[in-house]
């Protein structure tokens, strides 16, 4: 019983893991959460990255398809809205939660026809 | 007929009279500028470099050029943190304008401490009024857009897509965010390639002050003009980031700042004089931020001169035009950190 109750915990956590990563170029970046206590808004949750470059995430992604064919069901399947076609193919979408952005935004990526997807990422710009 | 000829003569001097006058009238008006003498990236004065150690070829070979190449009516979009508008050496400078945060054309600093878009628009387009300064390009028109610090991939866009609506001819942009997403690049890489009716709109960006690879920064896309920054010995800044991507390099300064303007609407941070960030201000302006609107001035007397130059054809004038400077080895032209090397005004000029 106690096994089992442990297995249960586990199976819990693995499907409600959040991704700590991103895929940019084909390639995975780390990301690490900051503490909410450094948090500065409640709408961004703030990640560093493996550089130490700090990054934020709202409810908002990123969405390249290499044609529109497949767009609506992509849409469908993540409960995705539209906010604006940024250029010809490059798509500007909302999430229903901000915690789900960077996961959806991996799930696509996986996509034979998405040339790439990633979050609307908050960052500095730091003059020179 | 031996009438006729005296009277020829007589208007032929008149005419030479009026061409001299005319001549030295527009000489005094770049001269008349306060701080001109100081002005040591782009004007050579004796004096001031043998007060100052300066090293003979620091500047960038403007010679007399400006007098008479300004950069009339090239619109070049600056992307930074406010514009003091009402400056008295930008009077008429500012085209248009656009505020990120407010949706509105009231582009002014938000701290008092903040002066940064100011003074990188003044080493641009300060006018040539006998003021105070004088900018690479005094005639060009500018178009000012403020951004946020803290700014998500989408804002970015917006205001490159702002810049291009505004019919900018070149873009600068004196920051970076070492980690450029591959949305914005996509953009920028467009603008670069098919903007300004599909002869590519140049785009500069400082290479950043960090002494380090650019890396996976705004000014490493390969479409992008990349600026690193000399200093007063005609040699790379120390500061000055560098890499496979890097193509040029301008005065930056180091100890020796760069005279450009102040935010004097909210007093600013300069010290010697409220307007102007003098050359030798505690609170002085140097880096590849300022290196970077020397580079785009340039390009606006380019585009003046030929205004049917391509995006390319800019970036291939510039580097194969550039002094190898640094006492380094360049391989097919190239060194990562002096790129194709410093610019050179008149060998620009006289490829166009």
């Amino acid at each position: 019983m106690k096994k089992l109750v442990i297995i249960c915990i586990l199976l819990t956590q693995l499907i409600n893991a959040k991704d700590s990563y991103f895929y940019k170029n084909d390639e995975m970046v780390v990301l690490t959460p900051i503490s909410s206590e450094t948090r500065t808004f409640q709408s961004i949750d703030y990640y560093q990255n493996e550089k130490g470059i700090l990054l934020g995430v709202k409810d908002t992604l990123f969405l390249k398809l290499q044609n529109n064919q497949n767009l609506q069901n992509y849409l469908n399947e993540f409960n995705l809205s539209m906010i604006k076609e940024m250029s010809e193919n490059l798509y500007l979408l909302k999430t229903t939660d901000k915690s789900l952005t960077i996961d959806i935004a991996n799930r696509l990526s996986e996509k034979e026809d998405v040339a790439y997807a990633h979050p609307d990422f908050i960052k500095k710009r730091v003059k020179r | 007929m031996i009438k006729e000829v005296i009277c020829f003569s007589f208007l032929l001097f008149l005419i030479g009279c009026g061409e001299t006058s005319s001549s030295s009238v527009e000489k005094l008006t770049l001269f008349n500028e306060t701080y001109y003498e100081q002005q040591w990236s782009i004007n050579y004065d004796a004096s001031f470099y043998n007060l100052n150690s300066i090293d003979s070829d620091a500047h960038i070979h403007a010679g007399e050029l400006l007098e008479g190449n300004r950069g009339f009516g090239i619109k070049i979009a600056v992307i930074d943190d406010g514009l003091d508008m009402n400056h008295e050496d930008l009077s008429g400078a500012v085209v248009e304008s656009y505020n990120l945060e407010t949706g509105g054309t009231d582009v002014s600093h938000t701290l008092t401490s903040d002066t940064h878009g100011t003074a990188v628009t003044g080493i641009i387009g300060a006018r040539i009024n006998s003021k105070g300064i004088v900018g690479v390009a005094g005639e060009s028109e500018i178009i000012f857009l403020k951004y946020k610090e803290m700014m998500s991939d989408a804002e970015i866009i917006e205001l490159f897509n702002k810049a291009e609506a505004f019919g900018a001819d070149l873009i600068n942009c004196s920051w970076g965010t070492y980690d450029v997403s591959q949305s914005v690049k996509d953009t920028i890489v467009d603008l670069a390639n098919n903007g300004r009716n599909g002869k590519g709109i140049a785009i500069v960006f400082a290479s950043g002050n960090d002494d380090q690879d650019m890396g996976n920064d705004e000014s490493a896309i390969p479409e992008v003009i990349s600026v690193g920054a000399t200093n007063k010995e005609n040699l790379r800044a120390v500061y000055s980031n560098f890499g496979d991507n890097l193509d040029l390099m301008a005065p930056g300064g180091y100890w020796l700042g760069i005279t450009t303007l102040d935010n004097s609407a909210n007093n600013g941070v300069a010290t010697l004089d409220a307007n102007y960030i003098l050359y030798n201000d505690a609170n002085g302006f140097a880096g590849t931020s300022a290196s970077a609107p020397i580079v785009s001035g340039v390009i606006a007397l380019m585009l003046a001169k030929n205004p049917n130059l391509t995006r390319v054809e800019i970036e291939n004038i510039l580097k194969n035009t550039a002094d190898k400077i640094g006492n380094v080895s360049y391989e097919n032209g190239k060194n990562i950190y002096y790129g194709f090397g410093k610019i050179n005004l008149i060998n620009i000029m006289n490829n166009i």
